[in-house]
């Protein structure tokens, strides 16, 4: 399982591993061509995180430009709404044809509530070569839902990514259900401290098969008092 | 006052992109590499901002899986 650093491409550059991808986000995209050639796993995210609005699509359609074409990109989120699977969904069938005609493959973000796992969802089976688990909760994500979700998908032969995997034991359950690259906050900030950790965990991969997370449980730390 | 890993990420993310769009050595950089370097700069410091008003240790960060970064 791999895990998408978002930082910068230079300071990226002391941290090769062959667990260790590329996150590139709107907010890089005059970095992002370099990125995409340096020849580590990458895909596209959108930046939406904190909301979507007229900046965020400009600086969004900029680096879909900027990709365009290049080789190796994993999947691009489409844009979402946190929270919001209708919105989301609406927001993926404006943006997904646009991604296909500039030769990428479009992620659909899974976000709450409402979310199903058939044909008939809202997801759109036919029209993503990935999924992105998203949403606002842990209870969502690491769900019993979720998980049949990840299970299609895969049946599929779709790439699923999970966002916001802040925990070894979180890393060990995306990849007990067959996550195939996770992302998160806490590995690259303060990376000489962090980052090897999270890459370790997911270089285990599918050794460490977890149950389910408990709802009160403190994780392993990475750093010094693990 | 205690912060949710939720709030903790999404507040850090604005806080970045919002300094993003208006940081002169960001915004004004000579070439791709020392844009780099700012953003980095950047996401260093709000970062460290982030903890410090928590009163985290940014070196011993903490998260637990259904709560916010514990204090160290």
């Amino acid at each position: 399982m791999l895990l998408l650093a978002t930082q910068a491409q230079p300071q990226m550059r002391a941290h090769r591993h062959p667990n260790l991808g590329r996150l590139v986000q709107p907010r890089h995209y005059p970095r992002v061509a370099d990125t995409a050639r340096s020849g580590v796993p990458w895909a596209a995210d959108n930046d939406a995180f904190n909301g979507w609005d007229t900046d965020m699509e400009r600086r969004f359609l900029r680096m879909v430009e900027a990709i365009s074409g290049l080789p190796g990109c994993l999947f691009v989120t489409c844009p979402d709404i946190v929270g919001d699977a209708g919105l989301t969904s609406l927001l993926f069938h404006e943006y997904a044809p646009l991604l296909w005609r500039h030769g990428l493959p479009p992620a659909y973000v899974l976000q709450e509530p409402g979310v199903e796992y058939d044909d008939h969802s809202p997801i759109p089976w036919g029209a993503i070569q990935a999924l992105f688990i998203g949403g606002a909760t842990n209870d969502f994500k690491l769900g019993p839902e979720v998980e049949a979700i990840v299970a299609h998908a895969h049946a599929r032969g779709l790439w699923v990514h999970m966002g916001r995997v802040n925990s070894l034991h979180r890393i060990a359950y995306a990849a007990s259900i067959g996550c195939d690259s996770i992302d998160g906050t806490q590995w690259v900030r303060y990376r000489d401290t962090y980052l090897l950790d999270g890459l370790h965990a997911c270089g285990a991969g599918t050794q460490l098969r977890l149950g389910p997370v408990p709802q009160s449980s403190e994780q392993h730390v990475p750093g010094k008092d693990s | 006052m205690a912060i949710t890993e939720w709030e903790f990420d999404r507040v850090l993310d604005a806080a970045i992109l919002k300094r993003l769009r208006r940081d002169p050595a960001y915004v004004h950089a000579e070439d791709a590499e020392a844009q780099t370097l700012a953003e980095e700069q950047i996401e260093q410091e709000e970062f460290e901002r982030l903890c410090a008003r928590h009163g985290l240790d940014p070196g011993r960060l903490q998260f637990s899986d259904n709560a916010g970064p514990n204090r160290a």
